[in-house]
């Protein structure tokens, strides 16, 4: 009997430290970089390896918990994590010139404000929709990456610092020299509050990126992407019982936006809803998103449960999420994205 | 989140032997190495970036402003 209780413990324990290391190194990453890089600051103080581990794990843990909750909203969008590769310093010139990279110089570990925003600008630079890139103009390319760099420092919490400079020394400075850049900051900004930021705008610019991976750009695309933005941010301003166009139909980007609301008292059904999305279905769009906000969200949920029974329909992701309306009070917001399967 | 994009980075403490490998550090204590894009003077306490461009070894302050400039690499 004490055999097997004993069989069991070691059973159960074992069990349990496997079930921990997958968990915080191969299913959540960044809480596992979090852990490693919280250990290493408690021994920082006895040597370099140490000093350089916390250094690197506590700037990987925050950018892959915002990746991570990025990709909550949309699934891939941001791709690759963060790894902080120290170089040895034995590289010689030629070395260094055939590598061919940025090398970035860190500091000690009790100064991560700053290491911080240094590895957010730098990563934003390369991870944020990067084959998208030849497809759209350069000028909203930038301002993807900075209003990226401002959203991820805002969301460390414990690192207000980096966020505050990171406003007042880059974001403020270009968007004032550059009416272009500010434009479309602007926009970003707008459609963020909607929550049309990410889960349309950046979601589409990442597919538009797959799509035409290979082809040389000879500018139709990106003034198409430009457009597109453009289209998106009549909808983000729209106010109630303002009509705008609510269907982009390019040659790359095709989508349907279904906002689920009524006007007054008026009682809906989701029947209306489905009559347009079967319609657009028709008009060959690629991508119908359902969005709604407040009281409205639980009607879109009906619309969403029935166009679940579209055959044509392959639904992508359903999240509900905070919003602003266009006066600025807060509510609760709902998106469902769906895949029209009989696009061309 | 299998990929990950990578940072190459060197410590505070490795700076001057990195330097010494590139044979520039007795340019960088003369005060002859220089921001790329503000052209301010580098010193220990405002290094940022080291990059090579077409044979050339550059370099960036620590300002958030000018790094935001490096090259995609």
């Amino acid at each position: 009997m004490t055999l097997v209780s004993s069989i069991l413990t070691f059973g159960i324990t074992a069990g349990f430290f496997i079930w921990l290391i997958i968990y915080l190194f191969v299913l959540h990453q960044e809480k596992g970089e979090n852990l490693v890089g919280w250990l290493a600051k408690l021994i920082a103080w006895t040597g370099k390896k140490a000093e350089k581990t916390a250094t690197a794990m506590n700037i990987q843990g925050k950018i892959d918990s915002f990746v991570a909750a990025i990709n909550t909203e949309v699934e891939g969008l941001l791709p690759y994590g963060l790894k902080i590769k120290w170089i040895s310093p034995e590289l010689n010139r030629e070395s260094f010139i055939a590598n061919d990279r940025v090398v970035v110089m860190l500091d000690f570990h009790s100064n991560q404000d700053e290491n911080l925003s240094k590895a957010t600008v730098l990563y934003m630079n390369k991870a944020v929709i990067p084959e998208a890139r030849p497809h759209i103009h350069a000028k909203l390319g930038k301002a993807i990456d900075l209003m990226m760099a401002k959203k991820a420092l805002h969301s460390f919490v414990e690192a207000r610092s980096s966020f505050g400079h990171f406003v007042n020394s880059v974001l403020r400075p270009d968007v004032e020299k550059d009416t272009e850049l500010k434009e479309f900051c602007q926009i970003i900004d707008t459609t963020d509050e909607r929550g049309l930021f990410t889960r349309v705008l950046l979601r589409e610019l990442l597919e538009l990126g797959r799509r035409k991976a290979g082809i040389t750009e000879t500018g139709d695309t990106v003034f198409e992407s430009n457009n597109f933005t453009k289209f998106l941010n009549e909808i983000a301003q729209k106010e109630k019982g303002q009509d705008v166009p609510l269907t982009f139909v390019g040659r790359d980007i095709k989508v349907a936006i279904i906002l689920v609301a009524r006007s007054g008292a008026e009682v809906l059904t989701a029947d209306p809803f489905i009559r347009r999305i079967k319609a657009k279905i028709q008009q060959s769009v690629n991508v119908i998103y359902i969005f709604a906000r407040g009281p409205n969200t639980k009607l879109a949920r009906e619309v969403t449960d029935d166009c679940q029974s579209l055959p044509e329909l392959t639904k992508l992701h359903e999240e509900e999420f905070p919003t602003r309306f266009p006066e600025g009070d807060l509510a609760n917001g709902f998106c469902a994205i769906f895949y029209n399967r009989k696009t061309i | 989140m299998k990929d990950k994009k990578e940072i190459e980075a060197v410590h505070k403490h490795d700076l001057e032997a990195l330097l010494q490998n590139l044979n520039l550090l007795d340019s960088f204590r003369g005060g002859k190495i220089k921001c790329q894009f503000c052209n301010d003077v580098l010193r220990d306490d405002n290094f940022g970036a080291v990059y090579p461009e077409q044979n050339k070894i550059l370099f960036s302050c620590s300002k958030l402003e000018c790094l935001a400039k490096m090259p995609k690499k």
